[in-house]
């Protein structure tokens, strides 16, 4: 059974949307949905299908050529240029590749979004304690991200994006370069924090954790909503 | 719980203290490529500093322009001393004269038995030959025409016999000067732009080796400014370091002119040795470093900055 949205109030709209990439290539075409504020919600669908675009579109990477996007009910066409790094500061993002810096330390990585926040040092490292305690790498703040394992990275990532407090949080593949066990542990992470009123807009092949979670998916096909559900391949019972 | 947040100043001051501190620690772990990149900046300062000091010093050199656009005044035989110290004291006054000096006929007569060895011809002489004469150091920013009409002036007196005025040598010693000081400021300008240039490269580089960490900054909502800041403060340092490399160069080369150039000026039996840089033109070379390294890194950010997005 699909778990409700907490409330009816919606953080991310999507009306009608299109995405052109240069060179004339529809990447969305006409895409409706809408996600709820404190929703975890799935988008599924094969590569090229338009999940990341969809996540780059709500972080303002890029440009709907058509429709409207809007968060907290603003359309996201009316963001100036200059406005972009205040638009994503109030959002949380988490990437398969984890995107750490590796020439700095676990906490450090963590600290950046409260540094360019210009938190005041005491804080900084209350919260980023704070966040590493809830992503269970209390501890481990002085390694460098290459001493961790893919899971750990995946972690500190997940410690980064929350480490703000953001409304909403992105998260492109974030299980993809994690083993069947590791990604559970990541999808059960993001449920507490889910549970702590976080909206998730996560784009993912792994259906089967979809299904195991039993949050509401979203099937992209050719860049627009399909209704056909897919199968998932493999079952979480194997894991 | 509420988060402290410092006020403003605080943290602007305090991210710009932790960014320059943090951009002079990342050169110091790369000395190689910090020596190198400084090097450039210091040769193209030091470059146009030696020449500016080697005009100053020929300045210098030829005794000063002032001195050489004396003009000496030769009284007639019949004025007397108190007249001519009368004449002295009015000339002192004038607006175009720095200085006048009275020389009497016998002070004239005893200076030049010192100097020669002709006393013996001026005992056969039944007089003193020697007029009493006035000499004028006209004020440094009296022009050439300025010095013409005081001399029409001199001249047009009872008392004065002959007036003396030979700036020829002077004029054309200032206009050599002038040139190399123009060709000073030009230099400086056409290797300012190469050290831009050589800065912005850097700074290029720099951007390319840190694309990963922009990227990271730039999708968790860094502003511009928190992103370009540490290439800015790397440019300062780069410039900043040239500048020190610039005034080194300048001090070895006055080091090791000094010793022939005292030699040479012994052999004039002259009064001069080379100068350094005074404390003006010092802090003009540090700033001007400052100053062209941040151009180069501002050129290289605005450029290159705005290109670096997630792949």
């Amino acid at each position: 059974m699909i778990k409700p949205p907490a409330t009816s109030e919606h953080i991310l709209e999507f009306e009608d949307v299109g995405c052109r990439y240069k060179g004339g290539v529809d990447v969305l075409n006409g895409l409706d949905f809408k996600l709820a504020r404190g929703e975890m919600l799935f988008l599924t669908g094969p590569s090229g299908a338009g999940k990341s675009t969809v996540l780059r579109l709500a972080a303002m990477q890029l440009r709907a050529t058509r429709g409207r996007v809007l968060m907290n009910g603003k359309d996201l066409a009316g963001v100036r240029a200059g406005k972009v790094p205040a638009h994503r500061r109030e959002l949380g993002m988490i990437f398969q590749d984890f995107q750490l810096l590796h020439d700095r330390s676990v906490f450090d990585n963590i600290a950046l979004p409260l540094v360019i926040r210009g938190l005041s040092h005491n804080d900084l490292a209350r919260r980023v304690r704070a966040a590493l305690d809830a992503v269970g790498l209390l501890g481990r703040e002085k390694s460098l991200p290459r001493t961790l394992s893919g899971g750990e990275q995946q972690r500190a990532g997940i410690a980064r994006a929350i480490v703000a407090r953001p409304q909403l949080i992105l998260a492109d593949e974030p299980t993809g370069n994690l083993d069947p066990r590791m990604a559970l542990d990541v999808m059960r992470l993001f449920e507490r924090f889910n549970e702590a009123g976080v909206s998730f807009l996560i784009a993912t092949h792994a259906i089967d954790l979809i299904e195991q979670l039993g949050h509401r998916a979203i099937h992209l096909e050719a860049g627009r909503e399909s209704q056909a559900r897919p199968e998932a391949a493999s079952r979480l019972t194997a894991i | 719980m509420t988060l402290q947040r410092p006020n403003f100043l605080q943290r602007w001051l305090g991210e710009h203290a932790r960014v320059c501190v943090a951009a002079f620690g990342r050169q110091w772990r790369d000395p190689i490529g910090t020596l190198l990149t400084s090097l450039v900046i210091g040769i193209t300062l030091a470059l146009p500093t030696g020449l500016h000091l080697l005009v100053e010093n020929l300045r210098t050199a030829a005794g000063g322009l002032n001195e050489t656009r004396n003009i000496t005044v030769f009284l007639k035989d019949g004025v007397s001393e108190s007249d001519g110290r009368a004449l002295n004291t009015s000339l002192a006054k004038r607006a175009e004269v720095a200085t006048a000096t009275y020389t009497s006929r016998d002070q004239a007569l005893k200076d030049f038995r010192a100097r020669t060895d002709l006393g013996a011809v001026l005992d056969a002489l039944e007089t003193n030959p020697l007029p009493a004469s006035i000499s004028i150091t006209p004020r440094t920013e009296e022009d050439a025409a300025g010095l013409a009409v005081l001399a029409k002036d001199l001249r047009g007196r009872d008392s004065v016999e002959r007036v003396l005025l030979d700036d020829t040598w002077s004029q054309r010693l200032s206009g050599a000067l002038a040139v190399a000081s123009r060709l000073a400021l030009l230099l400086a300008v056409a290797l300012g732009i190469a050290a831009v240039l050589a800065m912005g490269n850097t700074i290029r580089l720099d951007i390319e080796s840190r694309r990963e960490e922009i990227v990271v900054m730039k999708l968790i909502g860094a502003p511009p400014g928190f992103i370009r800041r540490p290439f800015l403060y790397a440019g300062l340092w780069y410039g900043l370091s040239g500048s020190v490399f610039a005034i080194l160069a300048v001090y070895i080369a006055r080091y090791a002119l000094n010793a022939p150039v005292n030699h040479l000026v012994a052999l004039y039996e002259g009064a001069f040795s080379l100068r350094g840089p005074d404390p003006q033109t010092l802090a003009v070379v540090l700033g001007a470093g400052a100053v062209l390294g941040l151009a180069g890194a501002w050129l290289a950010v605005s450029r290159h900055l705005g290109r670096v997005e997630q792949r």
